[in-house]
């Protein structure tokens, strides 16, 4: 066990960012804490970190309990802070090699490390840049390049691509999976579902400070009723023809909106075809049609009556 | 302490434009506008000889000039009276002598330089009248050693070495040393700022690594001190080999001095960091204000608040940094004795000890409720 968070209550005066989170991550995975801004997120990794204290629970990293003084642990983790934590005084180099000297004393194997971090995140070009001349997506690449390094076994992201473009995250994720792939654990927390899909083996989603789903991703979607959701172009389907589809077997709701017909129903062995099968019978004109398996989203929707994102 | 921590801490100051000027080029400005505001006021203390003309159509009393030339009062020169009139007209000398109906010196205008000449001949003329009576009373007189007894070339002006002259101006160069050496109490309370998780995310990070806080507190205090010590021996230099302004032989004395000011300027503001409870930018702005309010108390912008505050709340003068540097630095050029000096050197350290032992206190095992 890698991390093993037991209980963990935190409170900002009356409100409540952590309430009884229990959280264990394993060796090797990358694991997802998803969940809207505010949900109790970077609290979580704080409080891992020992940088915050807390009021009730207790926290292990690496088989030992987590404390402010616990440097044998801590050298061993990596951080990517939500805002990029660099100096502006030092070139993209620099900025490498003094967080990765908090680490590492010996000065060959630090510009070792220090070299193979910067071609990792691809800002070889980069080198002689202080932070100020770098786009926002080349700052966030410096940015975890400054956390992971010292090679840490257990690499804690918080939300590295917010605010970042396309290349720059397809590049961070690439980034993520090949550190994972050379053996370090990982914490990803995002309130993109997108990332933690494609990304973590293992996830939880957090609202109001509570887990509110936990698993493997087929896990936590089994935790719904929603078992697809198939998606028509219509052209002239009427309100009775909606009502009856409504009606039909697994179906759990229907939604017409500007052509587009989304019929979300239960698991199923022949949903489509049933649902084909009508529309061809009536008469329907359709378009495009296609079928989606739920998404985090779903499941948070499912759960909070809320959008991720709201 | 961390080498490496205190090498890219003092790069980094090295390469903050913010830092360089107010911790480097805004003393050095500053000592080039007082240069300028008072290489004057210095020059005009020095006394130039009162120009006197002595008319040449009248024979003049016997010593009269002789007594003149002895006074190093006076610069005579020989010229007609129309000629001496033309000059006096035209201000190129005070006034000029005459002995027409009894001696005279005709001036225009009432000054100083006037109210001397006129002083000295009133005095001759007072002290030749009396002479002469007393011989003519009795000029036996002149047989014993009456005249020798009577001092008519007396000199009026007294040198003193410069070195114990009383400059008041230097009083504004020592404020100035004192502001540079208290100015690292920006950097250390920016140092403080460093190691508290809870000020930006890069101290965030900072506290994340396997580093005990107090060595990187020594480290970046360190280069603190390297680089607020390296900024008040570039300004010593500026201001006395550039400005030729006179600080004494002591160098070693007052390197020593801005070395214990740099200390205790950087635990100052390393304390104020860890006691209050602002965000980065207002702990700068409050801290550096602070800092010219201490300045300002030892005279860096009104000489006589130094002569103030040690009359009406001496208190001040001992725990003020400023202050204390302020007073070392006098104490070394206008005393050839150290004890002054050590008292304000050993109550500086003994503040920058206190400082950084409360620091301590405070930030050691510091946690945060909130980030």
């Amino acid at each position: 066990m890698i991390v093993k968070i037991e209980n963990l209550v935190k409170r900002y005066g009356d409100l409540i960012a952590l309430d009884h989170l229990n959280i264990e991550i394993e060796e090797g995975e990358i694991f997802g804490l998803l969940g809207p801004n505010g949900s109790g997120k970077t609290t979580a990794i704080n409080c891992i970190l020992s940088l915050l204290k807390y009021d009730k629970g207790s926290i292990e990293v690496f088989g030992k309990e987590m404390t402010p003084t616990a440097y044998d642990i801590k050298r061993d983790i990596g951080i990517v802070m939500q805002n990029v934590a660099v100096f502006d005084e030092l070139t993209v180099y620099e900025n490498i090699d003094y967080f990765c000297g908090l680490y590492i004393s010996d000065k060959t194997k630090r510009k070792e490390l220090v070299e193979e971090a910067i071609e990792s995140v691809g800002l070889k070009d980069f080198v002689k840049f202080y932070p100020k001349k770098l786009s926002g997506g080349l700052l966030r690449r410096l940015n975890i390049a400054c956390g992971i390094a010292h090679k840490p076994k257990l690499i804690i992201l918080d939300e590295p691509t917010v605010a970042v473009d396309p290349q720059s995250r397809n590049n961070i994720l690439e980034g993520i999976k090949r550190l994972n792939a050379q053996g370090a654990t990982i914490i990803y927390t995002s309130h993109y579902m997108e990332e933690i899909e494609q990304l973590c083996s293992r996830l939880v989603i957090l609202d109001k400070g509570k887990v509110i789903a936990a698993g493997t991703k087929e896990e936590v979607k089994s935790m719904i009723a929603l078992g697809e959701k198939i998606v028509v172009e219509t052209f002239n389907i009427t309100d009775e023809q909606l009502e009856m589809i409504n009606d039909m077997p697994n179906v759990i709701d229907v939604e017409l909106r500007e052509n587009v017909l989304t019929v979300r129903q239960k698991n199923g062995a022949s949903n489509l075809v049933n649902l084909m099968s009508f529309i061809a019978d009536q008469g329907i004109s359709y378009g495009k049609i296609y079928s989606e398996l739920p998404t985090l989203n779903d499941v948070f929707l499912e759960i909070t009556g809320k959008e991720l994102r709201d | 302490m961390s080498f490496h921590i205190f090498k890219y801490s003092f790069k980094s100051m090295i390469k903050d434009n913010m830092a360089l000027f107010w911790m480097l080029f805004f003393p050095i400005i500053l000592a080039t506008f007082f240069n300028l505001a008072f290489q004057n006021l210095t020059a005009g203390e020095g006394f130039e000889r009162v120009n006197i003309a002595v008319a040449t159509e009248n024979k003049m009393p016997v010593g009269l000039e002789d007594a003149m030339e002895d006074s190093d009062l006076f610069q005579i020169s020989y010229m007609t009276e129309d000629q001496a009139e033309k000059q006096l007209t035209e201000n190129k000398i005070t006034g000029y002598l005459t002995n027409r109906d009894g001696l005279e010196m005709v001036i225009l205008d009432s000054g100083m330089n006037q109210s001397i000449s006129k002083v000295f001949l009133d005095n001759y003329l007072q002290v030749s009248t009396t002479v002469h009576g007393i011989i003519e009373e009795d000029p036996r007189i002149l047989q014993t050693d009456f005249l020798e007894s009577i001092n008519l070339r007396q000199g009026y002006l007294q040198e003193t070495p410069v070195s114990n002259s009383m400059n008041p101006v230097v009083i504004y160069f020592y404020a100035l040393m004192a502001m540079t050496c208290l100015f690292s109490a920006i950097a250390g309370c920016y140092s403080t700022a460093l190691i508290q998780a809870n000020q930006s995310p890069v101290a965030a990070r900072i506290n994340i690594a396997p580093t005990h806080k107090l060595r990187a507190f020594v480290s970046m205090t360190a280069a603190t001190i390297l680089f607020q010590m390296s900024s008040a021996m570039i300004l010593i230099a500026y201001i006395t080999q550039i400005l030729k302004v006179d600080f004494g032989d002591r160098i070693i004395h007052i390197a020593a001095l801005c070395l214990v000011g740099c200390f205790t300027g950087s635990m100052f503001g390393t304390l104020f960091g860890a006691v209050t409870k602002f965000k980065s930018d207002i702990k700068d702005m409050l801290i550096s204000n602070i800092v010219v309010i201490m300045c300002f108390l030892s005279g860096l912008m009104v000489l006589q608040m130094k002569y103030i505050v040690q009359q009406h709340a001496p208190i001040i003068s001992y725990i003020n940094p400023a202050s204390l540097i302020t007073d070392g630095l006098y104490a070394l050029y206008y005393y050839d004795t150290f004890e002054r000096y050590f008292l304000n050197i050993t109550l500086l350290a003994a503040w920058g000890l206190v400082y950084c032992a409360l620091s301590i206190l405070i930030l050691r095992r510091q946690k945060y409720a909130s980030i």
